[in-house]
């Protein structure tokens, strides 16, 4: 089922959570909604879920507005950041609730409802377990439990609010792969809220970006990193340095100095330019470009990480460095820009 | 340490939360001291009167009546208690309203309040020519000076108990269990019978337990309001009263036997039931 999100405004008392979002998330499509801590990327997908009444806006499943409809109504499958399972029940009746809260005419019968749940913990990886209390399971094992229960009332479409935020990194990897997959399968319409770029990147097919209650930009992976829409989104999906810079006759000037790039549709004045550490790479020995000094040394996963003082502007640039290139603390170096990106200040 | 420890360091096991040998030292003390002491005398001197002596004592008809009076009355003040204490808790808890404060702060005034006031003040508005008295007089209906007017009293004392025991588990009730519920299709009412009461119902017993407890042991504002006819309206507290009145001090201690051993019984019991609910509804 696809989603449409048009216009959505929600105020708290004055202070404004969303100031107009619009979102087209197509049928069976697994989309992030990404952003920093209160920039309404939580506040919409409650709105897209009915928890949250919009102040102004509609929400559209299918082509039909949805903005009326109450949260049981709406038929989503919604899975919450610290599991809200139901403590006193069982896994079997944690993922049954939906089923057996039914209306007497729509309720499966008994060994239907009984299939149907181990059908979603098998699904879930987590037969065998079903006579189990939540509090006698992992945080991993929880989310899991919590996501088969949304799943076991057939929802039209799956909303995540942080689904593994309270997880640690290992079993976060391991049950977003998990999830990717549980998605391929079952083909729901798939939307998760985080504020991790790795985790949104890595797993959506498409990456919406939220700040300040605005949406910056929807597109893939490839898009969102290579064509940032805007400052913030470059900044935020990556390690970015910002250098600012002046635009004179179709070259950048850094702090007076001409660097040696090509920017397309350079307007003349002030701006901004910015780079990832992986886009700057060092000259063998020519300082007679860019250059800088080494500040500090930091060890990286792939790598070494260095701070470089520019001589021009005296602004702070970080630079990966392959592991073979000798450097140290102190040492004069050259640096050369691949790729950058201009914007207006 | 010696390897070779007397078998009562088993007790004594090395923690990082130190003091269990005075903490539970002073617990025995005191336990001992001020409940299972006085409690011992009580037993000892009903016990010279003999079991067939306590029996024949507890199945005087009076005393009979005056105990099934006050257990009674107990049990149905407790059950009160428990759910209207659970909806004033819930509605402390859970909305904002002018006037919360206050109504939270009238909660505790039956602990404050001296017994007999209560009694007074109750006896004035439910006699037949009360406030309230005088309402339901041409309905048919006395309160004040017959067990009704006991049942009320003991509701009263019992009340805070109920309310105060419940209202912080409400308090730390999780928003997103209701929304979780209401995502899977439940009504509100479904979300409340299901989700909401079931890990509840321990401090519901818990507060029962309590109010129940208490309205046993209540003299000073049942007297007032009771009329205290014997058969009728009298209760077993105020039985033993009368009974060391007229210097019948064996008497008056097999009475306070029998109650203490039913209200052992009783909280036994409602102990043994929450534990089991607690394992069943608990899972924190």
């Amino acid at each position: 089922m696809d989603i449409r999100v048009a216009g959505i405004v929600k105020d708290y008392d004055g202070t404004a959570a969303l100031r107009g979002v619009s979102l087209d998330i197509r049928t069976g499509e697994l989309v992030a909604l990404l952003g920093p801590s209160g920039s309404g990327k939580t506040t919409l997908l409650r709105v897209i879920a009915g928890l949250e009444i919009p102040s102004e806006g509609h929400v559209l499943f299918g082509g039909e507005d949805a903005t009326g409809l109450s949260v049981q109504q709406r038929r989503v499958g919604f899975v919450f950041q610290h599991y809200a399972l139901f403590r006193h029940m069982s896994v079997f009746d944690n993922v049954a609730y939906g089923l057996n809260v039914r209306r007497r005419a729509e309720r499966p019968a008994r060994d239907a409802i009984r299939r149907r749940v181990l059908d979603l913990l098998d699904l879930v990886q987590l037969s065998g377990l079903e006579n189990r209390y939540p509090a006698q399971l992992s945080g991993g094992q929880r989310q899991r439990v919590a996501l088969a229960r949304a799943l076991a009332v057939e929802p039209r479409v799956l909303l995540l609010d942080e689904p593994f935020g309270a997880l640690d990194a290992k079993v976060r990897r391991e049950l977003r792969r998990w999830l990717r997959d549980i998605h391929d399968r079952t083909g729901h319409t798939t939307v998760f809220v985080t504020h991790d770029q790795d985790e949104a990147l890595e797993l959506a097919d498409r990456v919406a970006i939220l700040n300040d209650g605005r949406l910056e930009q929807i597109g893939t992976a490839d898009e969102v990193y290579d064509h940032p829409a805007s400052p913030f989104v470059m900044s935020f999906v990556g390690d970015t340095a910002r250098l600012p810079v002046e635009v004179r006759e179709g070259r950048v000037l850094l702090g007076g100095t001409a660097l040696d790039i090509e920017v397309a549709a350079a307007d003349a004045g002030g701006g901004a330019l910015y780079l990832r550490p992986t886009d700057v790479v060092l000259t063998n020995g020519d300082c007679s470009g860019l250059a800088g000094r080494v500040t500090s040394l930091r060890r990286t996963a792939n790598g070494r990480r260095a701070e470089v003082r520019l001589d021009a502007g005296g602004n702070v640039l970080e630079v990966e460095v392959p592991t073979q290139r000798p450097l140290q603390v102190g040492d004069r170096i050259g640096l050369h820009i691949l790729k950058a990106r201009l914007f207006p200040a | 340490m010696t390897a070779a420890a007397p078998p009562l360091r088993r007790l004594r096991r090395p923690s990082a939360i130190p003091g269990f040998g005075i903490a539970f030292g002073y617990t025995l003390a005191y336990l001992g001291l001020i409940v299972l002491l006085p409690l011992a005398a009580l037993v000892l001197k009903a016990s010279s009167i003999g079991l067939s002596g306590l029996w024949a004592a507890a199945m005087e008809p009076r005393v009979l009546a005056a105990l099934r009076t006050s257990f009674g009355l107990s049990l149905a003040a407790g059950i009160v208690d428990a759910v209207f204490g659970l909806i004033v808790a819930w509605v402390l808890v859970r909305y904002r309203f002018p006037g919360r404060k206050l109504i939270d702060a009238a909660v505790d005034l039956p602990f404050a309040l001296p017994t007999a006031v209560a009694g007074i003040a109750l006896a004035a508005l439910y006699a037949p020519n009360g406030w309230i008295g005088r309402l339901v007089e041409p309905l048919g209906l006395r309160i004040a000076f017959t067990p009704l007017g006991i049942f009320i009293a003991l509701v009263f004392v019992g009340l805070p108990f109920a309310v105060r025991t419940v209202e912080p588990l409400i308090a730390e009730i999780d928003r997103e269990l209701e929304e979780a519920s209401a995502t899977l299709g439940a009504t509100r009412g479904q979300t409340l019978r299901r989700v909401l009461l079931p890990p509840l119902l321990p401090a519901v017993l818990t507060g029962f337990a309590l109010a129940f407890a208490r309205a046993v042991g209540e003299y000073g504002s049942v007297i007032f309001v009771a009329g205290n006819m014997p058969y009728v309206s009298e209760i077993a507290p105020l039985l033993i009263v009368i009974k060391l009145e007229e210097f019948n001090y064996a008497g008056a201690t097999a009475i306070a036997t029998i109650m203490l051993g039913m209200s052992f019984a009783a909280l036994l019991a409602i102990n043994l039931i929450q534990a089991w609910s607690r394992r069943r509804f608990g899972h924190v």
